[in-house]
């Protein structure tokens, strides 16, 4: 499942495979990059320093972008998702999430070809929440008061769309692709680029990249091959200010929430409706939040065929690899924004370095020995991975207008946060291939240590089996049935200082002072161990126009890492331990079908659809408890408790009473339900229909069911129940908030959609007209016009039921504080092959 | 010979890879509790009683100071954010999961287990006398108490736990009833003075500079005068109790605060005597908690003060600010939000010569409380002195009056008075708000209920 935490530019989304997999480790899959581990991190950029909405310089409020969002998707061949513990085995504790395997293009012998494509579009604001405009000055009295009604009045009785003209205006947006590749019999090479930008909805955020890559390949001899892998990646975003805020306004919902439509903020005037004057349109024009990537993902990969014979065959493989980059963000808030002074601290610039590196060494040798009856194939190696950040986050408030650099400001914070791991593995796999190339065996262990564990030079074992037959004796119209099972164990690390129970220092005076910490670590932590099943099958039929693919499993994750809450007087507020188990079950079903296949006209549909079922089998005695990151079970908290699903989110549902026999009330308790958060099942439509040189494509995703705390209403629901509210839906408005001054749970809200993800449709224009426009060398040329996420269907009242707060949460996803709106773009784009 | 050659150097690359790194990262980023672990030292006692301090400093911030006095109808912070500053104080009760329910609880344990920490600690502290060590225990258990202290100004007959200096594996500890918590705290407070008396001249650490800004609070022999200024409140409050009132309790309060106090002051600059929070806006260091935009005051503070009284310079005429059903005209300088380094008393001199005037009251020495009264009120106020009252409900109106004005935006003493003397109440206060519900402590939150497994706790009384 994939969901986009925000509209913002530049990414930010969340991929679970097969459920949630655990309440506090790590929650995304692994990401492997031509054998070499790259980093998915999320850097916060230190927006909280203005909108304070949690605590510190930075917070996982921040709105961040993970970091995979870097690569240019252009330069990849192909993606494979290994979604189970079954088949992710080899990479043990990085595994249980599932592992994201993608290969870069390499270069072909041949003629040398090339493909450049050229993007224009522009994004729009998808979806409004629809701000009340007010018909009269009596309106404007009976909710407000009389110098309300006059300033209405001296406004003109304006209704400003607030919305529309803080989401739109923006410029087209652009891209621009092209690869080349081709070589000789020894030499091969791939070399691409990309520039892009896109200029998103809000006020002044863009996103924009650019890549080059260069893959090249040699073969030295007979016996050894070299192939180098180069990525280079420049990204420069601003998403602006969204989300969460408490002091002061400055999220621009939450100053739409404060501030009726007659009052014309687009001019830029100081906000007669906040004490600070807060403007979300000064803001955008003033407050600049720039995170400028540079990234660099590259490996050398050797291999040496040692000994080839008829029989037998012994190769050594040796990559080498590093994903390192550079994040530097910047907040520049100047003091003449009208929020600014608020703290006291006009002015504020928050820099933010932050060095990445992730390094990989896996040295394996495969040998394989074939025989009449099987072909064996034994592999063995090494894998060495040190991943390491250093982010170095400077503030500096209370300083001049016009300046950026951090050292202007008079309170200076430093804040540094360093990591390091080092994991080491020994892995060995048996893949045997017999009766006639129809039962495949496969079997293996991985024995890794990692520095993150308590005890770090403990080998924990993750062993993996499968097999898979493909049935010789078919029934009529079936051309192959391929029957499978597999089981593995993979596992999911301990976060970083899990195992330390720390002093924190703090300042008194000029005196340093130390006071333990609330949160107790565990010298004995270890990773969460995943054990999966799953068993399926592939089946084609009418000569491949048909397929059907169909996967059953089940995955207990056992050691879950906990963060207990522990009674608060005992002076912690959480332990650190392993304890307890979930289980998902689920089943994931494609069907493939090319219901036409004529000579011009062509019709591919594909259809997935997955559900997955979790259920906490035990929290090891530890009482339930409400997890994540969360705001009150007035509006959704995350629920973890044993017989519940990790996706449980708890509400407040009015309240119990209890009577007498003669029916005397006696006493009431507050009555909270525990709901789900997550989809029942999620399905997936996409058709493709050619006809001659057209093609047209469409992608369609249905979520079923699920649930969101949609605080955006809160925002904008009035507190008492009389005509106050800025939602044009003033009825709809006070129902939720009379609902929950009864404690109702009006701000779940059903969070099922339909959405149209992608249509596109292209035209290639005829070889003898591409050939006069361009030259000779043109092979085709191709228009297309393409949509995305064009249309929603939900009944969700927010802006985006995918949304989430806190960016990527393991639990805790569903909460919406006025986020930045969801866009839908249309882009026309031209590609030339030649 | 060529694959002999390549199996070899497979092996030895495997090897070699697998012995060349150290497997062990240390933490990167912090200090570990282990640099503890050998016993506290001269210097480790400084660090941890510095911490505790702090942590002492950062009991008293925003959440326990706008909470309390929001419910004591001093405060309203108006904040488009954020409702439940009011739904919750004045609108309604409190949602016992949120921020305002759940918090202002956690954080007096946190300081009480640092304390504990160099409780625990301090018979192995290696290059302490023994009049050190007496001096430190005393200092500790002393910011323990009032620790607990506070945590019980929020949730009264509640009850609070007491007996917390456990291991985390142990069950958590049992709550006690408010008399009782009252009782062991005094006792505690006690210890503490014997302490603070076998502690010899001087600490053997040194502490922050609002120990001395303000009078000298700084050897074992001055900071016994915070002891006892706080000794005095908790008995007071023993024994306004309504349930299981202390009979002893309101002349250990007159005798403790007499201790504190010393000779009665003779300017305004004598009542500011006591113990204050320093703030900074260094790197590292803490502001003061309420320098915040958001907070207006009740309009009962700005429109029941006496004219001529020279507190009024705390409070400011402001533009109306009209939100969630409320509405003032009136903020204090004492929230400016431009002012970050404002000090804070933790307790001062007009503070306990008014706790004295209370303990007075029900002794029935209405003209010894009316002369405490008239100090404040003369000194502080600059008001002329008022006669000796004629009723007990007369004078712990005056008494209220001078506390109200002379200790603004300090404590929670306003809710903790209002509660005390059942004034709590629409006979007393306006109904702010249609859900107002006069409500007078904070729920005890969802979440210690939850790691206890239990759904309610209501300690007894023995």
């Amino acid at each position: 499942m994939i969901s986009q935490n925000s509209g913002a530019p530049g990414g930010g989304m969340q991929v679970q495979l097969r459920g949630v997999t655990s309440i506090n480790a790590n929650s995304s899959p692994l990401y492997v990059i031509d054998g070499i581990i790259v980093s998915n991190t999320a850097i916060n950029n230190g927006l909280n320093s203005i909108t304070t909405a949690g605590a510190g310089v930075t917070n996982s409020q921040d709105q961040a972008v993970n970091r995979i969002a870097d690569l240019n998707p252009a330069d990849i061949e192909n993606i494979e998702v290994l979604k189970g513990a079954s088949a992710g085995a080899i990479y043990g504790s990085l595994a249980s999430n599932g592992v994201i395997v993608i290969t870069t293009r390499k270069g072909v012998s041949g003629r040398p070809s090339g493909s450049v494509t050229q993007r224009f579009g522009q994004f729009t604001l998808a979806r409004k929440l629809g701000l009340r405009c007010f018909g009269s000055a009596a309106e404007v009295t009976k909710a407000y008061s009389a110098a309300d009604a006059a300033e209405y009045t001296a406004n003109g009785g304006a209704c400003h769309d607030l919305e529309q003209q803080f989401y739109s205006g923006n410029p087209m947006s652009y891209e621009t692709d092209a690869s080349f590749r081709g070589g000789s019999s020894a030499t091969t090479y791939y070399v691409g680029g990309l520039a892009k930008r896109d200029n998103a909805i809000q006020r002044n955020t863009y996103y924009q990249k650019q890549s080059m890559t260069a893959n090249v390949s040699q073969v030295f001899g007979s016996h050894v091959t070299v192939r180098a892998n180069n990525e280079f990646v420049h990204s420069l975003t601003d998403r602006g200010i969204s989300g969460n805020d408490n002091n002061d306004i400055i999220s621009p919902g939450d100053v739409f929430a404060s501030t009726p439509t007659w009052v014309d903020l687009q001019s830029g005037i100081r906000n007669p409706w906040l004490p600070s004057g807060s403007n979300a349109f000064q803001n955008a024009d003033l407050v600049k939040t720039p995170e400028d990537v540079y990234r660099y993902i590259g490996s050398v990969n050797s291999s040496v065929s040692a000994y080839t014979s008829p029989r037998q065959a012994l190769d050594f493989h040796f990559i080498a690899g590093v994903d390192a980059f550079s994040f530097n963000g910047k907040i520049v808030s100047p003091p003449d924004a009208y929020f600014e002074p608020n703290d006291g601290l006009p002015g504020t610039i928050v820099a933010n370095k932050s060095q990445n590196v992730s390094a990989n060494l896996n040295l394996s040798g495969a040998h394989k020995f074939i025989s009449d009856l099987v072909t064996a194939t034994t592999s063995f190696g090494v894998r060495q991975g040190r991943r390491q950040s250093n982010t170095l986050v400077n503030r500096g408030q209370n300083l001049p207008a016009g300046v950026s650099d951090v050292n202007f400001g008079v309170v200076q914070t430093v804040s540094e946060n360093q990591f390091l791991v080092k994991d080491f593995a020994y892995y060995a796999q048996e893949e045997m291939l017999g009766l006639g190339e129809r039962l495949l065996l496969t079997g293996g262990v991985n024995f890794e240590r990692t520095s993150v564990n308590g005890d770090d030079k403990k080998f924990y074992a993750y062993p993996k089996t499968a097999l898979s037959y493909r049935i010789p004796f078919l029934p009529k119209f079936t051309d192959e049935l391929k029957l499978r099972v597999a089981y593995g164990k993979a596992g999911n690390q301990p976060p970083y200082g899990y195992k330390f129970t720390t002093l924190p220092i703090s300042v008194y005076d000029n005196v340093l002072g130390a006071r333990p910490s609330t949160i107790a670590g565990s010298p004995t932590i270890k990773p969460e161990t995943s054990t999966e099943f799953e068993g399926g099958f592939d089946a084609q039929f009418f000569g491949g126009r048909a397929g059907v693919d169909f996967t059953l499993f089940k995955k207990n994750v056992t050691d879950l890492i906990l963060s207990a809450s522990v009674a608060n007087t005992s002076g912690f507020s959480t332990r650190l331990l392993n304890a307890g188990s979930l289980q998902n079950t689920g089943t994931e079903i494609g069907l493939s079908a090319t219901p036409i296949q004529r000579n011009n006209l062509n019709w591919v549909s594909r259809t997935t659809f997955a559900n997955v079922d979790g259920r906490i089998t035990s929290l090891g005695g530890l009482p339930c408890f409400n997890g994540g990151s969360f705001f009150s079970t007035k509006y959704g908290a995350p629920y973890v408790c044993e017989g519940y699903s990790p996706s449980a989110v708890q509400a407040r549902n009015g309240w119990d009473s209890t009577f007498t026999s003669a029916g005397a009330f006696v006493s009431r308790a507050r009555r909270i339900t525990t709901f789900e958060s997550a989809p029942d099942f999620n399905m997936g439509f996409s058709n493709e229909i050619n006809i001659g040189p057209v093609r047209l494509y469409t992608l369609l995703d249905w979520r079923h069911g699920g649930k969101v705390a949609n605080l955006t209403n809160a925002y904008f629901d009035p507190v008492t129940n009389d005509n106050l509210g800025f939602l044009a839906d003033t009825a709809a408005s006070h129902a939720r908030n009379d609902a929950v001054n009864i404690n109702g749970a009006s701000y779940l809200e059903d969070a099922g959609f339909v959405k149209l993800r992608e249509i596109s449709l292209a035209y290639t224009l005829p070889r003898f007209v591409t050939q006069r426009i361009f030259s000779s060398l043109t092979q085709d040329v191709r228009l297309e016009v393409s949509g995305r996420n064009l249309k929603t269907w939900t009944p969700y009242t927010g802006y985006d039921p995918e949304v989430s707060n806190f960016s990527n949460q393991n639990i805790g996803r569903f909460q919406d504080v006025t986020p930045y709106p969801p866009s839908r773009s249309v882009f026309v784009s031209l590609t030339a092959n030649f | 010979m060529l694959r002999r050659t390549l199996w070899l150097i497979a092996g030895a690359s495997l090897g070699a890879v697998a012995c060349k790194d150290s497997t062990s990262v240390t933490d990167l980023n912090n200090v570990s509790a282990e640099a503890l672990s050998g016993g506290l030292t001269r210097a480790s006692t400084q660090l941890l009683v510095t911490g505790l301090i702090n942590s002492t400093r950062g009991d008293l911030d925003s959440r326990y100071i706008v909470f309390s006095e929001s419910m004591a109808r001093d405060f309203y912070r108006l904040d488009n954010a954020e409702n439940r500053y009011i739904t919750e104080t004045i609108g309604g009760p409190a949602d016992y999961s949120g921020f305002l329910g759940g918090g202002a609880f956690s954080q007096f344990y946190v300081t009480v287990r640092a304390g504990n920490t160099i409780l625990n600690a301090l018979p192995s502290a290696t290059g302490l006398s023994a009049a050190e060590a007496s001096a430190t225990k005393g200092l500790t258990r002393t910011f323990n108490a009032i620790a607990l202290y506070r945590t019980l100004e929020l949730r009264d007959s509640l009850g609070i736990a007491i007996d917390v200096n456990h291991p985390i594996e142990d069950p958590p500890a049992a709550f006690v009833c408010k008399p009782n918590a009252l009782a062991s705290i005094s006792a505690s407070l006690d210890s503490a003075a014997a302490e603070l008396a076998a502690g010899g001249t001087s600490f053997p650490f040194t502490l922050p500079g609002g120990f001395t800004s303000n009078g000298k609070f700084d050897t074992p022999a001055t900071f016994l005068r915070l002891n006892r200024a706080f000794k005095g409140k908790v008995e007071l409050y023993r024994g306004l109790s309504r349930q299981k009132p202390n009979a002893g309790s309101f002349d250990a309060a007159i005798t403790a605060l007499t201790a504190a106090i010393g000779a009665n002051p003779t300017t305004a600059a004598g009542m500011q005597d006591g113990v204050y929070n320093t703030y900074s806006t260094n790197a590292g260091e803490t502001r003061y908690p309420i320098a915040d935009a958001n907070i207006f005051l009740n309009p009962a503070v700005g429109d029941s003060i006496l004219a001529g009284d020279a507190r009024k310079s705390k409070i400011q005429t402001v533009a109306s600010k009209s939100l969630f059903g409320v509405t003032s005209t009136y903020k204090t300088v004492l929230t400016d939000p431009a002012n970050l380094t404002r000090p804070a008393p933790i307790i001062k001199v007009s503070e306990m010569i008014l706790l004295r005037a209370q303990a007075k009251i029900e002794k029935n020495d209405l003209a010894g409380a009316t002369a405490d009264i008239n100090l404040v009120r003369t000194l502080d106020g600059g008001l002329a002195p008022i006669a000796v009252p004629a009723t007990k409900a007369a004078a712990i109106d005056a008494v209220l009056y001078e506390k109200r004005y002379s200790l603004l935006a300090e404590s929670a003493q306003r809710l903790v008075d209002l509660r005390a003397y059942s004034r709590l109440n629409a006979t007393y206060l306006k109904k702010e708000l249609s859900g107002d519900i006069f409500q007078s402590t904070l729920p005890i939150p969802k979440r210690e209920l939850d790691t206890r497994g239990v759904t309610s706790i209501s300690p007894t009384c023995s």
